[in-house]
């Protein structure tokens, strides 16, 4: 059952044609950013094979490229997502889902991967572009593993923080500003300097300092756990909500 | 109304479950390093010196509030810790702490304090390997002492003036190289406490004694820093023949010249810069030219019983000068000049019955001092001598693991295959698939 709304969510974005733009237009930026940050590599690589511990070219672009990606992502995410049940509200589609007898966790996890799809398929174009350096040296597969797991997962917390808050709405466009302002303060939370040590616990919640370890190929366990801790929260306080809006009548 | 209580008492019990478990999960500090060159380990220098450190080490990082520095000190330490547990890190903010701060003498800024066995080393730059050498040097027994002959108007480690080795001699201090003079008219029989001798250009003729005193100590086994300028066969130099003889180096008139030099830099036509070295310890990690103001070549006899290896070499382009330096001057075929690649400075060991004997001998004395220490690599130059001459080229020794990518070559053909992809290509068949979806929905 869930493959089915998966698949159905998947498909209802691939077939509108908003969606290939945007992917246009992000493949764009993507390999502006890419042959930038390629540019300045090609200047610096003599004085960094000269440091300690020395960054080559996946290191470098993974920090340099692929770790400001993950804003984006955490910006598009939500905008993905937030279609998936406002517009269903606004349509009055919803009662169709609540006729059915597809479970609410079925539905809201459906609807996730359905989205997530979409998501991954953007995350790994901006990756590829760095893969395909391949043919020229040795990349560093571990690395750029380790990357693309960071991306991906912060783009998952993005996209069922966003799914969250359209079950909340109906306005598609409270649900985005809404779920936009929390992510990017978590985002914010890391980059504060707390001199009171119970707020420092408060950087503990914060995306941008889970996802260092990331992109400087570091897996911390405490990292990938958070997202899959987060990620899990909105998607079961999503369930909730449907499940009582179910209850009580739309 | 009563499910939708239901469902508040839910989702808060959800957010409180899940922010329990974040809290626990928050403290496992495992982590795994997946860069091909191990980058977020610690290099096996820094665990060999870790291992070799038998007593507790106190660490107190005196910094301000920022988060990432903090982190980054943490995050260093703690991979320190997973080697050796009894190093302990305590954090001291001189802004909320002040007094504490002062207690401590620290400087502005900020400053790593390491302690262990009763010393203490202070070090303001972060890095692993400055951590890393300052444990090592915590872990010697004691400084290593360095003995400047005096009394022939040498290179004095002590006076200030542009000429003298103040500057290096502070500099060595540092890195636990302690240096004073010595006069071997006062004290003819060279202590076993010192490390080694240095002889610094001396421009005044030596005492038969006192070149006895010298060569004793020579046979003896004893370390020895020779900065030669100025033929040692004249009658007018230091002296010295018997030394020369003893080592097998004889230092030539005149001043080196080399044009490849001026090249590089075009300041005085008798300052020698190089950029290239004979595979060395000493120099095997020096990256800088070195610059070597009025510089001396040297003609080595091979002994035997003692290894010679070039430590400083200019190319070919070179040739010692004995006239004048002024209008046109090139190498005189007939005269006493002899042309490149010429030896600026050599390394001797020797075996001895309590180790192994270190002699370097160089054709300059101006790099190390205070007017000219601080050009190029000469600095890192004369650390590196010095620990090598001393026996402490273990400290040379701080490799990390090179990265696989680190070197790009891109063809032009590629750069604008990349760039028209990427910037036009891949969009433009992604605005295609648009306007497709669109035209087959409009069907």
């Amino acid at each position: 059952m869930i493959g089915v709304i998966a698949r159905h969510e998947g498909l209802r974005l691939l077939r509108s044609s908003q969606t290939w733009i945007i992917a246009a237009l992000l493949t764009g930026l993507f390999g502006f950013l890419f042959l930038k940050h390629l540019e300045s590599f090609l200047d610096l690589q003599t004085q960094l094979a000269a440091q300690d511990h020395p960054v080559g070219l996946s290191g470098f672009m993974s920090i340099r490229y692929l770790e400001p990606l993950a804003l984006v992502f955490t910006v598009l995410a939500p905008l993905f997502a937030m279609r998936s049940f406002s517009a269903e509200y606004r349509h009055q589609t919803f009662a169709l889902w609540q006729s059915s007898p597809v479970s609410t966790a079925a539905l809201v996890i459906g609807k996730f991967l359905g989205v997530m799809g979409v998501l991954l398929l953007l995350v790994l174009s901006a990756v590829a572009m760095l893969l395909v350096m391949t043919i020229f040296i040795n990349i560093d597969i571990n690395l750029l593993l380790s990357a693309t797991l960071g991306l991906s997962l912060c783009t998952a917390l993005s996209a069922a923080c966003g799914l969250y808050f359209s079950t909340l709405t109906r306005q598609s466009l409270i649900a985005i500003v809404a779920s936009l302002a929390l992510l990017l303060f978590s985002w914010m939370l890391g980059s504060a300097n707390f001199s009171n040590l119970p707020l420092q616990s408060l950087a503990d919640l914060s995306i941008a300092n889970h996802l260092r370890g990331f992109f400087q190929g570091y897996l911390l366990i405490r990292d990938v756990a958070f997202f899959m801790l987060m990620t899990g929260l909105f998607l079961g306080l999503g369930i909730i909500k449907l499940d009582s809006l179910k209850q009580t009548g739309n | 109304m009563r499910s939708s209580r239901l469902h508040t008492v839910l989702s808060v019990l959800l957010v409180c479950i899940t922010l329990a478990l974040g809290w626990l999960i928050q403290r496992a500090e495992h982590g795994f390093d997946l860069t091909a060159n191990a980058r977020n380990s610690l290099s096996d220098t820094s665990k060999s010196v870790l291992r070799a450190i038998k007593t507790p080490v106190d660490i107190i990082a005196v910094i301000g509030p920022d988060q990432q520095q903090r982190e980054a000190i943490s995050t260093l330490i703690s991979r320190l810790q997973k080697i050796k547990p009894d190093i302990a890190l305590q954090f001291i903010n001189p802004e909320t702490d002040p007094a504490a701060a002062r207690e401590l003498n620290v400087t502005s800024g900020g400053e790593l304090i390491l302690r262990t066995a009763g010393r203490e080393r202070r070090i303001t730059h972060l890095s692993e390997r400055s951590i890393s050498s300052s444990l090592r040097y915590l872990n010697r027994e004691q400084d290593r002492l360095i003995a400047f002959l005096t009394g022939h108007d040498e290179r004095s480690p002590t006076q200030t003036s542009n000429q003298d080795w103040s500057t290096a001699a502070n500099r060595l201090n540092a890195i636990g190289l302690v240096s004073r003079e010595l006069s071997l008219v006062s004290e003819p029989h060279i202590d076993a406490s010192i490390d080694l001798v240095v002889i610094a250009a001396p421009r005044r003729a030596y005492f038969p004694g006192e070149v006895a005193s010298l060569n004793s100590y020579l046979n003896a086994g004893g370390n020895l820093l020779w900065l030669s300028e100025g033929s040692s066969n004249t009658d007018s130099g230091p002296g010295l023949q018997l030394l020369a003889d003893n080592l097998g180096v004889d230092t030539l008139p005149g001043v080196v010249i080399d044009t490849n030099s001026q090249t590089l830099a075009a300041d005085s036509p008798d300052f020698v810069m190089l950029d290239r070295f004979p595979s060395h310890p000493v120099t095997r990690t020096l990256s800088s030219p070195l610059v070597l103001p009025q510089a001396s070549a040297l003609a080595v006899t091979p002994l035997a019983g003692q290894t010679t290896l070039p430590l400083l070499q200019t190319p070919q382009s070179s040739w010692t000068e004995a006239g004048v330096l002024s209008g046109a001057i090139s190498f005189d075929d007939n005269t006493n000049e002899v042309a490149g690649p010429l030896l600026l400075g050599v390394t001797i060991e020797r075996q001895t019955l309590t180790g192994t004997q270190r002699i370097a001998v160089i054709g300059d004395a101006d790099f190390g001092a205070s007017q000219f220490i601080d050009n190029g690599g000469n600095q890192y130059f004369i650390e590196a001598l010095m620990l090598w001459l001393t026996g402490e080229f273990d400290a040379l020794e701080f490799a990390t693991q090179p990265a696989k990518d680190s070197t790009l070559v891109l063809t032009n053909n590629a750069i604008v295959i990349l760039s028209a992809t990427y910037l036009a290509g891949l969009p433009a068949i992604l605005l295609l698939i648009a306007g497709l979806v669109r035209w087959r929905r409009s069907r």
